[in-house]
C-alpha cells in the first residue's frame, strides 16, 4: 500500500463491498433454494436461517466499514455457515436452480473470505500506522 | 485560475424584477474581487450567474475567453462557498474536503494527498475524522473553503461567507481567507454586505445599488474618492455625514454654519451655487489649541447621544436638523448634553452635486 496513512480516514470500502457481494449471492441462493423446496418444517428454518444472516450480514459490513477489529473474523462464521449450506442442500431442488444455488453458495463463501481477509490485513496495517504516529483516539472518533 | 469578463450582462426574473443592469467589468487572474452593496442589490445575483445556478438574461459572460453563458454548472470549473456551508452532515471532515474528487472517481491515494495537503493550508488536519456538527462554525467555513481548494477550481465564488460567524471568529476567518489567498492565489469573487470584509479582503472593490455598478475601485479609492453619494455613504464606518449648502464668495454656508474654502475647493465647485458636501466622521477633528485658519472651519453642536466604542468614541449632534456624526479619540469623549467644538479637516472634504449624487472632480 503507498500511502498506509490514508487508513486513517478512508473507510474500508474494499471489505465493505465484499460483505455486499455476500448479500446478493446470499439473496440469489434462498431465493433458488426456496422457490424449489418441498413444503414442509424445513422451509420456514431455512428462510428464518437466511433473513437473520442478511441482517447479520449488513450490520458486520458496517461494522468492517469503520476499522472494527472485533468483527473481523465474523464473516468466517458465515463462510462455514454456507459451507454447510452448499453441502446440505435441500431435497427437492434440482436442475438450473441446483446449479445456481450452488454456484450463489460458492460465491458467497469466497466472499466471505475475501471480507475477512481484506478487514484483516487492512486492520493491521492501520495499528500499525497508527502505533508509528502516535495517534490518539480523539483523533480517529467522530 | 481564469480571467472573467462582463459583457452587458443583464438579469431580469420572470416576475418582471431587473436584478442586474448592464453590468460591465473584467476580473482578472488571481484578483480578490468583493461585490458589495445593500440587500437586494443584485451582487448575489451577479455571482449565481456566474456559478451558472441563474440563467443569464442578456450580455456575454466569459471566462478565459469561452462564453460560458449556456454551460452547465458543471462545466464551469467554478467553486462555491455558502453562506450556511452546505457540507455533508454524515461524511467527515475529510470525506467533504475529498468529495468532488471521489465522484471524479479519482484514485484513493490522489485523494488522499490532496486532502491532507489543503488540510494544513486550512489548518485542519487534527480534525479530518470529526463531523462537521462537532466542529464550530469557522472549522465548517474551513471545511468548505478546502473542498473549494481540493477541486483546484478556476474562480472561487463566494456568498456571505462570514455571515453566520460572531464577530470574533469572523475577523479571525477573515484574516484566514486573506492569508489564503496570498498563498495560493486563486481568482476570487466575494460577496458580502459588510463594508469592513469589503475594505480589508479586496484587491478591487464593486460597489453596487439596485443592479447598478456604482463604483469599481481598489479600496483605497473607492474611501478616498467615492463615485457618488452611494458610495460615500455606504464605504465608511460610521457613515459620512452629509450637508447640503450654498457657495457664497469663498465660503460654503449651510445655515448657521459656515467654512471657509481653499483656493482648491473654489475652483472645483466655480459655477455652482448649490452643493452637498460630505465629511467622514473621522475627519471631524477635536483641538484644543486652534489656529485661525481651523477656527474658520468649526461645527459646534449639543451632544444628543455619544457612545464610548473602546480606542474610539463617536459623538452624535444635530446641524440644521441634519444628524452629524463624529468619530474621535477616547479622550476626547463626551457625555449627552454636553457642547463639543469640532474642526473640519477641509482636504478631505467631498463636493457632491445635488441633482446628480456624482462626486463633484478636482478640475486639473
Amino acid at each position: 500500500m503507498k500511502r498506509p496513512k490514508r487508513l486513517l480516514y478512508q473507510t474500508n470500502k474494499g471489505a465493505y463491498a465484499f460483505m455486499f457481494i455476500f448479500i446478493a449471492c446470499l439473496v440469489a441462493y434462498t431465493s433458488f433454494v426456496l422457490k424449489s423446496m418441498q413444503v414442509d418444517h424445513m422451509i420456514s428454518a431455512v428462510s428464518l436461517i437466511n433473513i437473520v444472516m442478511l441482517l447479520a450480514a449488513f450490520l458486520t459490513a458496517e461494522e468492517i466499514k469503520v476499522y472494527n477489529r472485533k468483527f473481523q473474523f465474523v464473516p468466517l462464521l458465515y463462510a462455514a455457515i454456507m459451507t454447510y449450506q452448499l453441502l446440505n442442500i435441500p431435497t427437492g431442488v434440482a436442475g438450473g436452480d441446483l446449479i445456481i444455488a450452488k454456484i450463489s453458495a460458492i460465491l458467497a463463501v469466497v466472499s466471505a473470505f475475501a471480507a475477512s481477509g481484506l478487514s484483516y490485513f487492512r486492520n493491521r496495517i492501520r495499528a500499525k500506522v497508527i502505533a508509528e504516529n502516535n495517534i490518539g483516539k480523539s483523533q480517529l472518533t467522530k | 485560475m481564469a480571467n472573467l469578463r462582463f459583457e452587458h450582462i443583464k438579469k431580469v426574473y420572470p416576475n418582471g424584477v431587473e436584478a442586474v443592469v448592464d453590468f460591465n467589468m473584467e476580473i482578472y487572474d488571481r484578483e480578490f474581487i468583493v461585490l458589495v452593496g445593500p440587500s437586494g442589490c443584485g451582487k448575489s445575483t451577479v455571482l449565481r450567474m456566474v456559478a451558472g445556478l441563474e440563467k443569464i438574461t442578456a450580455g456575454n459572460l466569459e471566462i478565459d475567453g469561452v462564453r460560458v453563458n449556456d454551460k452547465p454548472p458543471v462545466d464551469r470549473d467554478i467553486a462555491m462557498i455558502f453562506q450556511d456551508y452546505a457540507l455533508y452532515g454524515n461524511m467527515t471532515v475529510y470525506e467533504n474536503m475529498g468529495f468532488s474528487l471521489t465522484v471524479r472517481k479519482r484514485p484513493c491515494d490522489e485523494i488522499h494527498d490532496k486532502v491532507i495537503a489543503v488540510s494544513e493550508i486550512v489548518k485542519l488536519d487534527n480534525e479530518l475524522n470529526r463531523l462537521p456538527r462537532n466542529l464550530s462554525g469557522g472549522q465548517r467555513q474551513r471545511v468548505a473553503l478546502g473542498r473549494s481548494i481540493v477541486r483546484n477550481a478556476k474562480v472561487f465564488l463566494m456568498d456571505e461567507p462570514l455571515s453566520n460567524l460572531d464577530a470574533k471568529l469572523r475577523a479571525q476567518t477573515r484574516r484566514e481567507i486573506i492569508l489564503l489567498h496570498n498563498r495560493i492565489k486563486p481568482t476570487i469573487i466575494y460577496v458580502t454586505h459588510d463594508q469592513v470584509e469589503a475594505m480589508t479582503m479586496a484587491t478591487r472593490i464593486v460597489v453596487m445599488n439596485n443592479g447598478v455598478i456604482q463604483q469599481i475601485g481598489t479600496p483605497y479609492e473607492v474611501y478616498r474618492r467615492p463615485a457618488n453619494m452611494f458610495v460615500a455613504g455606504f464605504i465608511g464606518c460610521p457613515a459620512m455625514n452629509f450637508l447640503k449648502g450654498q457657495i457664497v464668495e469663498d465660503r460654503f454656508v449651510s445655515g448657521a454654519f459656515a467654512i471657509k474654502l481653499t483656493p482648491t475647493e473654489i475652483q472645483r465647485v466655480s459655477g455652482r451655487q448649490t452643493v452637498i458636501i460630505g465629511i467622514r466622521p473621522e475627519h471631524l477633528l477635536v483641538s484644543a489649541n486652534p489656529d485661525v485658519a481651523l477656527l474658520k472651519r468649526k461645527i459646534s453642536g449639543k451632544i444628543n447621544y455619544s457612545e464610548l466604542l473602546g480606542a474610539n468614541a463617536t459623538l452624535r449632534f444635530c446641524l440644521n436638523q441634519t444628524e452629524i456624526v463624529a468619530q474621535v479619540e477616547n479622550s476626547e469623549y463626551r457625555n449627552s448634553g454636553e457642547t463639543v467644538d469640532l474642526y473640519v479637516s477641509l482636504e478631505n472634504v467631498h463636493f457632491f452635486d445635488p441633482e446628480t449624487e456624482a462626486l463633484i472632480e478636482v478640475i486639473s
